[in-house]
Order: C-alpha cells, then structure tokens, then sequence
C-alpha cells in the first residue's frame, strides 16, 4: 500500500493517463491487417505508418499521407495525422479541412481532436457542439487530450463554464466522478480542482472549499489549488487563511518543494501574476 | 549541350541527397523536401535580402522564440497598438499571423491569414489583414530558446481572436 502510495504522488496517474490516450490514439489507427489484401485502406494504413516514422511536418511525410488519403480515401487516421502538424503551425483552415475528413468517415474517434483544437482556441461553443456530440450521440467514454493531460469531459465542462453556464459545466465534472466511482483508478490528477474552480465561479463556496481540499490529497504541489482556496477564503471572510493561501500559492509557483503550475486551462490558468494581485488586494 | 549541362545542373540541384551546405550558405536555395513550417518567398511582399539558410530544417513549437520583453510585454504592445475600425465590427474569428525568423536571428516572410470561428477561410475588410500583419511585423525582436544552436531558424505564429472587430484574446 505503502508503495501504491509513492506512485500515486509521484504522476503514476500521468503514466496511467498517458497510455490511455495513446490508446485512445490506437483505436482510431487500427491494425492494417484487418483490411483486405491489395484494398485501397490496407495500402493507406501502411503508407500512414511509414509517414509516422518522417518527422512530423516534413516533406516526406505529407507525401505519404498524401499518397495514402489518394489510394485510400476513406481511411480516416490518414487526415488525423496530415492535420497535426498543421494545427500545431498555426495553419488552422488546412487542419480543420483534414480532420472534418477524418470525423465525417469517423466521428467518435476524431471528434474529440477538433474540440481540443476549438478549446484551446476559445472557440468554446465549436467545442461544446463537438463534445456534446461525442458523449451523447456516439456514447464516448475516457477521452483525453492528445497528450493525455486531462479527460476531454473537463474541457467539456470549462467550456461550458466560458460561455456562462456553469451549472451545467459542473454536472459534468459530477457526472464524469460518477461514472469512476466504483473504478478509482480512473480518477484523473486534476478532476477535484476543476469541479472545485467551476463550484467557486458559481458562488457555492462550501463546495469550491470541500472540493480544493481534496485536491490538496491528490498534489500538494499544484500552485492553481492553493490560489483558489485563498479567493474561496476570501469570499468567506476569512483573510488571513487567504493570504496565507496566497502565500503558498506564490512559493509553489516560484517551483518551492517541487511547486509547479499547469496551462491547460486556457482562460482558466492562473499566473504568478494574478497571486501577487490577490496578494495586494 | 547547353540543355544538357542545364539538365544536369537541375538534377544537381533537386538531388535529395545533396549536402546543401556546400552550395553558397549565403542564398536560398529551393529545396522540394522543405518543411511544412516553410514559407516560400513571395516577390509581391517579401524583403529579397531575408533568406533562409536551410528550409528543410525549420523548427516550430510555441516555446522556442520568446519575445525579448517577454509574453506580456507583447500582448500589451499589440494590445495598445490595435485601433478597431467600423468596417471591422461584424468580424467574429481569428486573423493568424505567421513568419519566420531565420539563422541570423532576423524576422520575415510575414502573412496574415483570417479565419472564421471554426477556422474555415473567412473574409474580412483587407485593413484588418493589414494592420494585423504590420503591427506583429513592427514587434520583431525575437529571442531564441536555445543558445546552443543559435543558428536554428524558427516558424512563429501569432493568433489574435477578433470579436466585434477588437481583438478579444492573444493567442502565441
């Protein structure tokens, strides 16, 4: 148990999270044995796994997909890998042209790469529609970001909360709990401190306190958690817990006993700079 | 025999294998095998004497250029030079700004791109394009990540979130 213990703080869930989304990588790609000899998906499936091995974005490695997408057209993971690199440049109308392709031959696998895109964009009604669609029409159920940070129903959730229905962002975060509460194992690293964040922005104090502690249990390290119990402490009437939340919030970003803080949150991350301007008051 | 030597100069030239650094490293030299971050010089636009050493190898990423007076410093300056026009106002979207800067640390190659909110082609009042890309060309010192390989050249881009016209949110 002891044992169990040292990896849980020590990103074993990382490690947990990150294969799930390699995973959920995997059932999009598929095994190119499983299509027929000499078929046009066969021959796509294994141009793409050639073109993976190119570095991303290179020459060589759009011809390959491009050669693919040509012979096999409706080999959907095709599209899904040419489009990344041109997200990640910038080149959002080219990306968003391939993975519309990629979700139209497969939306429960690809859906949720668009909406990631529209969240980190600010595009959080692109996203909802995305989201909504992947969980209640194709019944979607662990989904992570493409690197495996965070499970896709918690940008569901903030995005919700963005466009001003915070309510209904936090029967998503409970919903998700729900759906794990009898398989520990899937609770994800930072579920407490967004349930926590969104209870806080809808003025439901007690909870937002109740939920922030919780998350103390899962990482003492997380600055984020600490700056949002010092603006719950606030709000309470409490000043001096508050700065004194501030205060640890502050050393944890300064990176203080292995602190550290996160940007996945997109309107949501918090910066030193926001601490020390609680902090001034 | 002068299309023949020109025929073979071309083959020369657009062999893969060839070691590029032994043609003059003062002129760019079209590579068919350049990188998607490439941005292939437009005569219209583009500063003639801003080269790139080596379009093959181009490197992207959101950390690897810092601006020289840091992230917020940026945001504020483009922030404090954005003047939203009437002829802009039904604009909801993006406009991207992109651009390399290259081995000696210089920046150009600079288009702006608008999008609309689920990032198909959009158009828009042709002022906003060009005051977007003249106000992040005019913020152009760029500093490297890596002081190892300071001749690294990078592509860059700049997402500025336009709601109403005005610029809503900054996006690097």
């Amino acid at each position: 148990m002891a044992i169990f213990n040292i990896y849980y703080s020590s990103g074993f869930y990382f490690i947990l999270l990150f294969f799930l989304g390699t995973i959920n990588g995997l059932a999009g790609q598929g095994n190119c044995l499983i299509y027929p000899e000499d078929s046009g998906e066969r021959i796509a499936c294994e141009l793409s796994h050639r073109a993976v091995t190119c570095p991303q974005g290179s020459r060589e490695s759009q011809v390959l997909f491009d050669a693919a997408i040509r012979i096999g057209p409706n080999y959907a993971w095709a599209y899904y890998e040419k489009s990344v690199p041109f997200f990640k440049r910038g080149l959002l109308a080219e990306g968003v042209r391939l993975i519309n392709k990629a979700i139209e031959l497969e939306p429960r696998n690809y859906l949720y790469y668009r909406a990631y895109w529209y969240f980190y964009n600010r595009s959080y009604a692109l996203c909802i529609r995305d989201l909504e669609e992947l969980y209640s029409v194709h019944n979607a159920s662990y989904v992570f970001t493409p690197s495996g940070e965070l499970e896709m129903r918690l940008l569901l959730a903030l995005a919700y909360a963005q466009t001003g229905a915070i309510a209904k962002g936090i029967e998503w975060i409970r919903h998700m709990m729900d759906s794990y509460r009898e398989q520990p194992a899937l609770k994800g690293y930072y579920d407490h401190f967004c349930l926590g964040l969104l209870y806080y922005e809808n003025g439901q104090l007690a909870l937002a306190q109740a939920e922030l502690e919780q998350q103390l249990t899962v990482s003492e390290q997380f600055a984020d958690t600490y700056y949002y119990l010092g603006l719950v402490h606030q709000q309470l009437g409490n000043p001096d817990v508050a700065i004194a939340y501030f205060r640890q919030a502050v050393a944890a970003f300064k990176g203080e006993d292995g602190g550290y803080s996160v940007n996945f949150f997109a309107d949501f991350n918090t910066y030193l700079e926001d601490v020390e301007r609680a902090l001034l008051g | 025999m002068r299309n023949i030597i020109y025929v073979a100069l071309l083959l020369l030239l657009l062999d893969c294998a060839a070691d590029s650094s032994a043609i003059s490293a003062t002129a760019e030299w079209p590579s068919p095998k350049h990188d998607l971050s490439y941005i292939p010089f437009d005569v219209s636009t583009d500063d003639p004497a801003f080269t790139i050493c080596d379009s093959t190898r181009i490197r992207s990423g959101r950390n690897r250029l810092r601006y020289h007076e840091g992230t917020n410093a940026f945001k504020e300056a483009v922030m404090a030079g954005f003047t939203t026009e009437p002829a802009f106002a039904d604009f909801n979207g993006y406009v991207v700004v992109r651009f390399l800067v290259n081995c000696e640390g210089i920046s150009g190659r600079y288009r702006a791109e608008a999008l609309q909110l689920d990032f198909s082609p959009a158009k828009v009042d042709p002022a906003l394009l060009a005051q977007a890309l003249e106000l992040i060309k005019s913020l152009n010192n760029w500093t490297k990540a890596t002081d190892s390989a300071p001749e690294t050249e990078y592509f860059k881009f700049v997402n500025l979130k336009i709601e109403n016209g005005d610029i809503q949110h900054i996006l690097l």
